[in-house]
């Protein structure tokens, strides 16, 4: 086990230099100079020249990509060119609402695309099934945007139930509060999910319905109840956490949308704000952010495996 | 009753290819008709006009420069329907090659697993969004900022198809027969991975033509004087409290070209793959 933690820990090594590698190049093929973007277009050419040389654009670009390895590995992930803070800390100031949107679609997915799953599995080709299947398609055909500006009307301005808008940290309001304001672009992005959590689980589900083992239990006289909950589900379970796992990097590709939409200052919208603002050193440091976690939530998935399905072969 | 048997059973498995399809061609046909369907121009502004309810005159409203949105919409889906053929298209032609030259040669398919590795990675959104920053505006750019991200994912479907079919005697007696890599791969391998490949095709344009109504959203897409459905909404986000429609009819066009493609794809995987009924 631990072996294989190592293994995969070092493996994850290469996958990130080729983001680093990818990232570090997209940005330099943006059109605009930064420096320009940064003093406006009337500065004076020496100032802007002072200006590329002190943010290091003058370097030839392998020179530019080397400084930026040694700097990361260094812990140094660099200061952002908007608004000269580090990094890191635009990130952090950032966070919460994005890791609150984020937990919050996640359950809203998982509590409602699970349970839609194994109904429309048990009963499958029902009338039943069409239903919830199609209205499941339907929940991958909306614009996260769309829904996000439809819901955040109706519910939030016509209704007046649920801010439509902004977003206040805990520090200041409360959770609870600060929960209210992050509802409506949560379910916006939790909804696509839904749909493709049923339509997983669903299919996981019926191919563990017609396992052997699931003949045998029904065979011996277990009641119907026992044979789903107890032996399907727990061996339809895993592929679906894996889903999950790997859907948090659309779902982190969607906050960058529904943040917009809200005016929510989360991570997505500051990775599109900096993306526009030609914010370099920002945007690869999300992006780089992200990665991380998507490595680490997928290698934990993994490793949970492990834990819950001794049978499963690590290698 | 016999003949009521095989009606049901000829809708259980051509219905939902019928009804997505159909509705498909509909939307395709009414965005080629469009001069004729409606007789505004889609770009004349009308400053006499701003933000007009819909009504008789203006079928689903104008917008705040005065177009007319119905004419707006029928002519977006032009321009949706051609970035997600082609996209699916330049994905799916490219994710073949790729994917049979990695299925097929194993050190080329270790380097390039990696960077697809690396790229899964990244938020396909975000990674859309950088692109089409790069290549800028324009429906061509636009196509070819999509194509690039569409193309790992058809890739990898290939790939796996071809490391399984690899093995398979016919393969075998290919090679031993003399066959070059190229014929193996084309004339034996490939025509085995054409279910897989369909229904990734109806995926493809689905996501294909979502993103870019986000993009053209978040006014990264399209050059926002073509009217897309994505654009149309970025004009709407800001009026949506006091004229809410402008903001539903083009959602609302999105939805349905999306979910026929959906359910045609639906049908489509139903049909060709047996495992999934």
């Amino acid at each position: 086990m631990l072996k294989y933690t190592l293994k995969r820990i070092l493996s994850a090594i290469p996958v990130l230099l080729i983001v680093v590698f990818i990232t570090f190049f997209l940005m330099r093929m943006l059109p605009g100079d930064v420096a320009v973007l940064i003093l406006g277009r009337d500065a004076p050419p020496g100032d802007l020249e002072i200006l590329r040389e002190t943010l290091g654009l003058n370097e030839p670009l392998p020179v530019q990509f080397v400084n930026y390895i040694q700097d990361l590995l260094r812990g140094d992930w660099g200061t952002s060119m908007y608004n000269n803070l580090p990094v890191f800390e635009n990130i952090r100031n950032s966070l919460e609402p994005t890791i609150l949107i984020m937990i919050l679609s996640i359950l809203i997915s998982v509590i409602v695309g699970i349970p839609v799953g194994i109904i429309s599995a048990v009963k499958r080709n029902s009338i039943l099934d069409y239903l919830l299947m199609t209205v499941s398609v339907f929940g991958l055909s909306i614009p996260v945007f769309w829904s996000g500006i439809m819901l955040a009307y109706y519910v939030g301005t016509l209704w007046g139930v649920l801010p439509n808008m902004n977003y206040y940290p805990i520090a200041e309001v409360g959770l609870l509060q600060s929960i209210r304001y992050v509802i409506l672009p949560s379910v916006a992005l939790g909804f696509q999910s839904v749909a493709s959590i049923a339509r997983y689980t669903r299919s996981t589900m019926l191919d563990v319905l017609g396992d052997d083992y699931i003949r045998t239990a029904r065979a011996k006289g277990l009641a119907e109840r026992v044979v789903l909950y107890q032996h399907a589900l727990k061996n339809a379970m895993s592929p679906v956490i894996t889903h999950i796992g790997t859907n948090m990097a659309s779902l982190m590709g969607g906050a960058c949308v529904i943040e917009t939409v809200f005016g929510i200052n989360g991570m997505g919208k500051l990775a599109y704000d900096s993306l526009i603002r030609r914010d370099y050193t920002q945007v690869q440091a999300i992006i780089l952010v992200v990665a991380l976690v998507y490595i680490v939530i997928n290698l934990v998935v993994d490793l949970l495996y492990k834990v819950f399905d001794p049978r499963v072969e690590l290698n | 009753m016999q003949h009521k048997m095989k009606c049901s059973t000829f809708l259980r498995k051509y219905g939902r290819i019928l009804l997505g399809g159909g509705v498909l061609a509909l939307i395709i046909l009414i965005s080629l008709a469009a001069p004729l369907i409606t007789t505004y121009d889609p770009n004349a502004l009308n400053p006499l006009d701003q933000n007009q309810f819909p009504s008789s005159v203006h079928f689903m409203g104008t917008d705040r420069f005065g177009r007319d949105i119905f004419s707006r919409v029928l002519y977006g889906a032009r321009v949706s329907l051609l970035v997600g053929v082609l996209v699916a298209v330049i994905s799916t032609a490219g994710g073949i090659v790729l994917g049979l030259l990695m299925g097929y040669y194993k050190t080329l398919d270790k380097i390039v697993m990696r960077v697809l590795e690396g790229i899964s990675a990244f938020p396909e959104m975000l990674l859309a969004l950088t692109l089409a920053c790069i290549f800028g505006n324009g429906v061509d750019k636009v196509i070819t900022a999509l194509a690039i991200v569409g193309t790992p994912s058809v890739a990898r479907i290939v790939r796996s198809q071809v490391l399984s079919i690899k093995e398979s005697e016919h393969v075998e007696s290919a090679r031993a027969m003399g066959a070059t890599d190229l014929r193996i791969m084309f004339k034996y391998i490939l025509p085995l991975c054409v279910s897989p490949i369909i229904i990734r095709f109806t995926t493809t344009m689905a996501s294909a033509i979502l993103t870019e109504a986000s993009l053209s959203f978040l006014g990264v897409g399209v050059d926002p004087n073509i009217p897309t459905w994505g654009g149309i909404l970025s004009v709407a986000k800001d009026f949506v409290i006091t004229h809410p429609y402008m903001a539903i009819y083009p959602g609302l066009a999105i939805v349905v070209t999306v979910l026929s493609i959906s359910i045609l794809g639906d049908g489509l995987r139903d049909l060709l793959d047996p495992k999934m009924k």
